[in-house]
């Protein structure tokens, strides 16, 4: 079997709405290993996001353990926290989430931006912009790089975002319906992408879905009941 | 680097960002413009009493002139280390003649052409200075003399021009004994330290002027309108005086000659006094809206208490009766009491008010005797003929149309005074403390003559102190135009980040630190700033190399005066502003709009990207 990349051990999160306690998430196990794609499935308002924001350290967990290459994320800075976002995970949200201000181009290359320094940007910045052009070839977007997401249709959007993820190389991706906001037949375009980056890649892969489809082709898809992880099965 | 290349997005596409600019660069610019006027006054004044007065000036002990020893005292003073050159000057006071006609008073100096530096007022204001120096050496009459560009008001004088001067003898100078019968104080500080008051009687009698003033000031009724009060005096004294309401007054702004409280002034139209002070006062109290009137006199006199140096001040010659009626003058005076009561408590000499914080403050007390020495002039018959040689041009108001020169030895002949000079004026060699020469002068010619430092000189001195608090006060104002125009960046950076919510929600995810998510709007904080700051200083260089044209333009559009050389003193409004000066106010705009800008940013900083990015 391979390495262990993220675990979470008993996680909780709740959200408190007015004097209310709203129980999201109520102890969850799961386990990302390195290479396999996992889906998640579950109702809408489970709290599919939430895990998937708290396993992308994009948030934080009121009780529980996240270990991340073995080492406990609790003990990490907020600093260093931003670093192994930026370097080891990728995001792909419903909303594809481009900055308006940036082109296409732009906006793939900012995670290698972020990643290196004001002044060593001047030595990457050739090689970061040619990685973001093949980057958006491999999505079909080589004529698009000038584009700000305005300009660009809801599927052409999100391959955008799908290539500015994997800008960085990132150990894992983390899909959160990326074809929830889009028709089928786009849908069915951005499926099959993803897979193909996957398996060409060797792309780690954590994906929220509702869609059989796409989680149809992971390894492994795991159903989220009530807070819970209830089954997990191949 | 992202962090740049976002701030220019965000400023390159808010239109709102031009509003911020343009805000800054309104305040900085006009910061750069009041300050350049301001402090184009404060060194043009300063380069012009350094110019007219070299680095020392040495002068009598206690009389108005150095007594026939002049060339001995060069001598000495040039043996003292540290000093380069020395040249004394005679003044004097004339009548100015053309064509047999009186034209006015001047001051007549009398200069040392074979001494006189080349540094000086004249040879800046003076084209060919130099020539026309070698010429200027007493011959026989039509003498030699220069004549300031706005000499008698417009047109002045030509060279060739032949005109006479009829001098007052200075030599008869009368000492009076007065005793201090108390002191007044006052918020204008010149008021204070430069005059004093004494009964009109005593002046009057002095110049043998029974019943004649040098100028009656009129407190209006309240409510009644002045202009209306004028035209009514005006024809009671079917227009025999100038009556003229403060404002118009040329003395207007002077407190040193008006009386606070006087919101009329009568002077007369030809000669220095108005006879018939009491009919004349009668006349005036008949008016409609007259509240109050009163007369007085003044002349300059040197004032000596016992320990002392004597100064020159301005003497008053007051009605005690009347005085408190005018002005506010009642309020000055300490415990309250009037006028008349204090000076009627003087038993031994005549009773004399002087200013709490006068020649310094401390130096009297009442009681003390004082000794005032009045230049008692009298015209001398005999007028001399001259020809006008040259024409300078100071840029000073005053000396360009209040004095003339004339050669030295031309002046002393006149004056019957051989030898004699009214000031030494010396020059310190580069790189000695002028402190240093002064205290080696004043030893050298102990008891002899007084050595001054030309910025000790009270009378600039207040001068300079006062236009430098002006200077200040200005900046501190203006500065707030800077202050408003960085809550005007402030607002506008809220917006930006509330309307970037989103986005820094996404940079959150992809790995920005908040520290970066700062940096982009403070980035984007100093940019306005700087661009603002940089724009501001040009526009404000600017409008300021245009001055005057832009004066002129206001003057003629709106018919206003915007600009009078006779109470600015100069021909040009003197515009002039330090690099540091410059560089200073844009940077502390810039660092304005940066520590403002920190609050909107910290704001960013605190949005919690989770909660943006589950949401279209
Ligand atoms: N800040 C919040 N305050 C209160 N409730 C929240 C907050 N964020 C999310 N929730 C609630 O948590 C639940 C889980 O949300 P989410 O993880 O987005 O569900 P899913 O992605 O499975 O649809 C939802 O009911 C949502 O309303
Ligand atoms: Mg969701």
């Amino acid at each position: 079997m391979s390495k262990v990349i993220l675990k979470a051990e008993a996680v909780r999160k709740a959200y408190r709405s007015g004097t209310e306690r709203l129980e999201i998430l109520k102890g969850v196990n799961f386990t990302i290993r390195s290479g396999e794609s996992v889906a998640i499935i579950g109702k809408s308002g489970v709290g599919k996001s939430t895990l998937l924001h708290i396993l992308g350290l994009l948030d934080t967990a009121d009780a529980g353990r996240i270990t991340l290459d073995e080492t406990d994320i609790a003990s990490i800075g907020p600093v260093a926290r931003a670093r192994l976002r930026n370097k080891r995970f990728g995001f792909v949200f419903q909303f594809y989430h481009l900055l308006p201000e940036l082109n296409a181009l732009e906006n793939v290359y900012l995670p290698a931006m972020i990643a290196s320094g004001t002044f060593s940007w001047f030595s990457v910045r050739s090689k970061m912009r040619n990685h973001a052009r093949e980057l958006l070839a491999h999505v079909g977007l080589s004529e698009r790089t000038r584009h700000k997401p305005k300009q660009l249709s809801g599927g052409e959007r999100q391959r955008v975002a799908i290539a500015r993820a994997l800008i960085n190389k990132p150990a894992v991706l983390f899909c959160d319906e990326p074809t929830g906001n889009l028709d089928d037949k786009t849908s069915q375009t951005v499926t099959r992408l993803l897979w193909r980056l996957k398996s060409e890649l060797d792309q780690t892969l954590v994906m929220v879905t509702h869609e059989a489809s796409l989680a149809g082709e992971a390894d492994r898809t795991v159903h989220m009941v009530d807070g819970r992880i209830m089954k997990e099965g191949a | 680097m992202y962090v740049f290349l976002l701030s220019f997005k965000y400023l390159a596409k808010a239109r709102s960002a031009l509003f911020s600019i343009g805000g800054v660069l309104l305040g900085v610019a006009v910061v750069v413009v009041v300050m350049s006027v301001m402090n184009g006054y404060v060194v043009t004044f300063e380069a012009f009493i350094k110019g007219a007065n070299s680095d020392l000036i040495v002068g009598p002990p206690r009389q108005s002139v150095l007594g026939n020893h002049y060339s001995q005292l060069r001598e000495e003073i040039l043996q003292v280390k540290g000093v380069t050159a020395c040249a004394g000057t005679a003044e004097a006071r004339a009548d100015l003649l053309q064509a047999g006609k009186e034209i006015g008073t001047i001051l007549v100096k009398g200069i040392d052409p074979d001494h006189e530096g080349d540094s000086g007022v004249l040879a800046k204001g003076l084209k060919q200075w130099r020539t026309l120096k070698t010429r200027f050496r007493k011959t026989a009459a039509p003498y030699p003399v220069f004549f300031g560009k706005s000499a008698l008001g417009r047109g002045g004088l030509s060279m060739g021009d032949r005109i006479d001067l009829r001098f007052y003898r200075d030599d008869q100078d009368r000492t009076l004994a007065f005793q201090v019968a108390g002191l007044f104080s006052s918020d204008i500080k010149e008021v204070e330290a430069l005059t004093c008051y004494i009964p009109l009687a005593v002046l009057q009698e002095l110049y043998k002027m029974p019943n004649g003033v040098s100028r009656l000031q009129i407190a209006v009724a309240p409510g009644a309108d002045h202009n209306r009060v004028r035209d009514r005096i005006d024809a009671a004294l079917k227009g025999r005086v100038s009556v003229r309401v403060r404002q118009d007054h040329p003395d207007g702004n002077k407190p040193l000659f008006l009386d606070p409280g006087a919101n009329l002034i009568v002077d007369e139209k030809t000669d220095r006094v108005l006879s018939a002070y009491s009919n004349l006062r009668q006349t005036i109290l008949s008016v409609d809206g007259v509240a109050a009137c009163a007369g007085s006199a003044e002349s300059i006199a040197l004032i000596h208490a016992s320990g002392t140096q004597a100064a020159t001040i301005l003497v008053k010659g007051i009605d005690p009766v009347q005085e408190g009626a005018v002005g506010k003058f009642a309020e000055y005076l300490k415990d309250g009491i009037t006028t008349r009561e204090v000076f009627a408590k003087a038993p031994g000499g005549d009773p004399i008010l002087v200013g709490a914080k006068l020649l310094g403050g401390g130096v009297v007390s009442p009681g003390d005797g004082v000794d005032l020495i009045f230049p008692v002039g009298e015209s001398s018959q005999q007028a001399q003929s001259y020809s006008v040689t040259g024409t300078f041009s100071s840029g000073f108001h005053d000396l360009d149309s209040g004095v003339c020169y004339i050669p030295l030895d031309t002046l002393q002949e006149i004056l019957g005074t051989p030898d004699t000079v009214s000031q030494i004026n010396v020059a310190v060699k580069p790189g000695y403390d002028a402190q240093d020469v002064q205290q080696r002068l004043a030893t050298a010619l102990w008891g002899r003559a007084h050595v001054m430092d030309w910025s000790r000189h009270p009378g600039y001195q207040n001068k300079l102190l006062a236009v430098r608090n002006e200077r200040t006060i200005l900046l501190i104002v203006s500065m707030f135009v800077v202050v408003i125009s960085g809550f005007v960046v402030m607002a506008r950076l809220f917006l930006t980040v509330v309307d970037k919510t989103r986005d820094i929600g996404i940079l959150g995810a992809l790995g920005s630190t908040r520290r970066a998510i700062v940096a982009i709007f403070l980035v984007d904080g100093l940019l306005i700033g700087g661009v603002g700051a940089i724009l501001g200083i040009a526009g404000g260089k600017l409008f300021v190399a245009n001055l005057m044209q832009i004066a002129s333009f206001i003057e003629r559009t709106f018919n206003i005066t915007v600009f009078s050389p006779r109470i600015y003193k100069f021909d040009l409004i003197p515009a002039y502003l330090s690099p540091t000066w410059t560089v200073s106010i844009g940077a502390v705009a810039i660092l304005w709009t940066f520590l403002i800008s920190l609050i909107p940013a910290a704001l960013a900083a605190r949005k919690n990207p989770v909660e943006t990015l589950r949401y279209e």
